[in-house]
């Protein structure tokens, strides 16, 4: 194997050029084919194609196809990796020239992929993660196999690449298990309106499909069916119907979701499993989960249920993946799964500390006054003394704004903070404060006047932000997170323990 | 499992209050500058031939609102970069770096160098004119508004500062 120097600039293998132009071919392809199908139809009328004009089209798309690919050509040139010391150094740009450097120790994860095209060409894509979020810092698009393997075996030596868990019977420290009338509770307590409002919106699209590829115009039919509907006692038939169409969906999703559904604690991460048809599993390891939520609606808090999420790092749209959802159907267990994360809920332990009364003055103003004045001035014209009926709005907002931060509540311990907030229903934040990335102190103008400050604690997961804290509050609990970043750094002094929360 | 709970005072942890910021180059207002000129000469270049190639479009009032409106815009940009550069100001400590930005919403953030992933160093071509450079700082976060990125340093500042930050990063 040729010996390669990486403390010089490497480019990546020639055959990125031909993935590229491939790619871009793929994209004007249709191009290419109604240039030639409008030429074959010109000869029909007499016009014979010559070959001069094929061989315009074949330039042409080319051409064409070189222009829209020319920022990734030019990427290709200047791209260049090289190793130096501990440290992968990546250099690209032509105008905007940037230099990424990546001490081997911060490399979290090294991926080698390979398309059907690098098979052939014995190369492989490498992809290299640090941050443990979802977006790649560095992605080597070509690179040939012996070389890869070669820097994949170095970087990894000295990289924090957390290396899988041997297989080996683990003891089960703890298990939650839903029972049919937990899955039943669950099922009344969704939210039905929400589901009901994605069955209208699902139908309402398919109907404008059909107009855009049949010419039918639903929005009219509809509109016609609806004034048919209101001289009949269909129209509260359908109601009827709809609800219990979403109410049926609701529970079905909810049956799909968690039904068998059991939550163990096993050496140091979590084994879920639930499903219907097929059982699904899932492991995750304490150390990839950053931050702690429960939420319940209105419905749900009433029944004392709660939907937990694990915010795990590296995890793209963790708001939606469902995957890391626990049900909480009762109050000792929110407990029994945050105690590993946080020995001590500060709720439980601490007094709270609420947001500024500015909060509400100023979003009322932003949200529920300025908007609704606007709006009525736009509207009295054509509805006269009915578009006061826009100040409802205000009403409700300033009702909803001053729940919110009448609700919202902020306990502070040693080494965790929570939050609970919401208008109707609660959603509790859990954040150990070694978790927290950076932080950042945001005052707008008027803030500053009222003396408050917005705090956002920067997670690898999910940021928590406290609105409209006192200044000094929030300067205290910025300089009080890095101090515990710090304090923490090397391992967790706070826990003398054999089981205490693992060391991130 | 033994809890040890050391009670902590208040003079224990340090404030960030307390530290005194460094401004940026001033040559980075004129870079500022030269990028508000280019964006809204496009922004007109857009505006006017869409009215040359819209008929309708082809009307005084047309014509005076696009005209008031890009003045408007344009003035009230010019003001926040104007009032906003001398807020633009970083810090470094032992254990963090500290970046404020803004006037009208003032950010200071704060990132811990434990938590620094990697740094990239940027040179725009007018950044490059004006020997300039801006040095972007990643942790683990997930959103990309929470890593710094302090613009307005000298070439040499930059490629020292992330000399520092790396060294401190790798021997944590």
């Amino acid at each position: 194997m040729k010996t390669v120097d990486w403390e010089k600039p490497q480019r990546q293998s020639p055959i990125v050029l031909l993935f590229i132009l491939l790619e871009g071919a793929k994209q004007v392809w249709p191009l290419i084919l109604i240039g030639l199908f409008r030429m074959i139809s010109k000869n029909e009328d007499g016009d014979k194609p010559t070959d001069s004009k094929l061989m315009m089209i074949v330039i042409g798309a080319f051409l064409i196809l070189v222009l829209i690919k020319t920022k990734q050509i030019i990427q290709y040139f200047s791209f260049k990796f090289r190793l130096q010391s501990n440290l992968l150094l990546v250099e690209q740009g032509i105008f905007t020239k940037e230099k990424t450097e990546i001490p081997f120790s911060k490399i979290q994860a090294i991926h080698q992929n390979q398309t059907f095209l690098h098979r052939l060409t014995n190369t492989c894509e490498l992809v290299i993660n640090t941050s443990g979020t979802a977006k790649e810092e560095v992605t080597i698009k070509s690179i040939s196999l012996a070389n890869a393997a070669y820097l994949k075996g170095l970087l990894s030596s000295e990289a924090a690449i957390e290396k899988d868990a041997i297989e080996q019977p683990v003891e089960v420290e703890s298990s939650i298990k839903l029972t049919g009338k937990d899955l039943l509770k669950l099922c009344i307590s969704e939210n039905h309106l929400k589901t009901l409002l994605i069955i209208f919106a699902f139908i309402l699209s398919r109907f404008q499909d059909l107009k855009q590829y049949f010419g039918f115009d639903s929005v009219k039919w509809i509109e016609q069916q609806s004034n048919l509907l209101q001289a009949t006692s269909v129209l509260s038939f359908l109601i009827l119907a709809g609800v219990l169409i979403s109410v049926i969906v609701s529970s079905i999703r909810v049956l799909i979701r968690y039904f068998n559904f059991s939550i163990s604690l096993q050496a140091g991460q979590f084994f879920m499993s639930w499903g219907l048809i097929e059982t699904k599993e899932k492991k995750i390891r304490f150390s990839r989960i950053k931050l702690l939520s429960w939420s319940a609606n209105y419905v749900r808090r009433k029944m004392h249920l709660y939907i937990m999420r694990l915010w795990v790092m590296a995890e793209e749209d963790t708001q939606r993946n469902s995957s890391n959802n626990i049900p909480i159907t009762q109050a000792d267990q929110i407990q029994k799964i945050t105690s590993w994360y946080q020995p001590i809920l500060p709720s439980s332990v601490c007094t709270s500390f609420e947001i500024e009364a500015a909060y509400t003055r100023r979003n009322v103003l932003l949200i529920a006054i300025i908007p609704a004045i606007i709006l009525c001035g736009i509207l009295f014209p054509f509805f006269e003394w009915k578009a006061l009926f826009t100040f409802m709005w205000t009403a409700y907002q300033a009702i909803r704004i001053h729940l919110f931060r009448k609700n919202f509540r902020i306990w502070i311990h040693v080494d965790a903070i929570e939050i609970e907030k919401g208008v109707w229903g609660r959603e509790h934040m859990l954040l150990n404060l070694t978790d927290a990335e950076s932080v950042t102190v945001e005052t707008s103008l008027y803030q500053q006047r009222k003396g408050v400050a917005n705090l956002r604690i920067n997670t690898s997961a999910k940021p928590v932000v406290i609105p409209f804290l006192k200044q000094d509050l929030a300067a205290f609990l910025a300089d009080y997170v890095l101090y515990r970043i710090e304090f923490y750094k090397n391992g967790s002094p706070i826990y003398e323990a054999d089981q205490g929360r693992p060391n991130v | 499992m033994k809890l040890v709970h050391p009670q902590i005072t208040w003079e224990e942890i340090p404030q960030h209050k307390e530290v005194i910021l460094q401004p940026v180059e001033k040559n980075y207002k004129k870079v500022l500058l030269i990028e508000w000129g280019i964006l809204w000469l496009f922004l007109c270049a857009i505006v006017t031939a869409l009215i040359l190639s819209i008929d309708s479009l082809q009307s005084t009032l047309v014509i005076g609102l696009s005209i008031a409106g890009i003045l408007l815009l344009s003035g009230f940009h010019l003001f926040l970069i104007i009032k906003a550069f001398p807020q633009m100001a970083y810090a470094m400590r032992e254990y963090d770096v500290l970046f404020r930005k803004g006037w009208l919403f003032q950010q200071l953030h704060i990132v811990p160098i434990s938590k620094i992933q990697h740094c990239v160093i940027k040179k725009g071509p007018l950044e490059r004119r004006y020997q300039l450079a801006s040095l972007q700082l990643f942790t683990a976060t997930n959103a990309s508004f929470a890593d710094i990125k302090i613009g307005g340093l000298t070439d040499v500042q930059a490629e020292r500062l992330k000399e520092w930050v790396l060294s401190k990063t790798i021997e944590v």
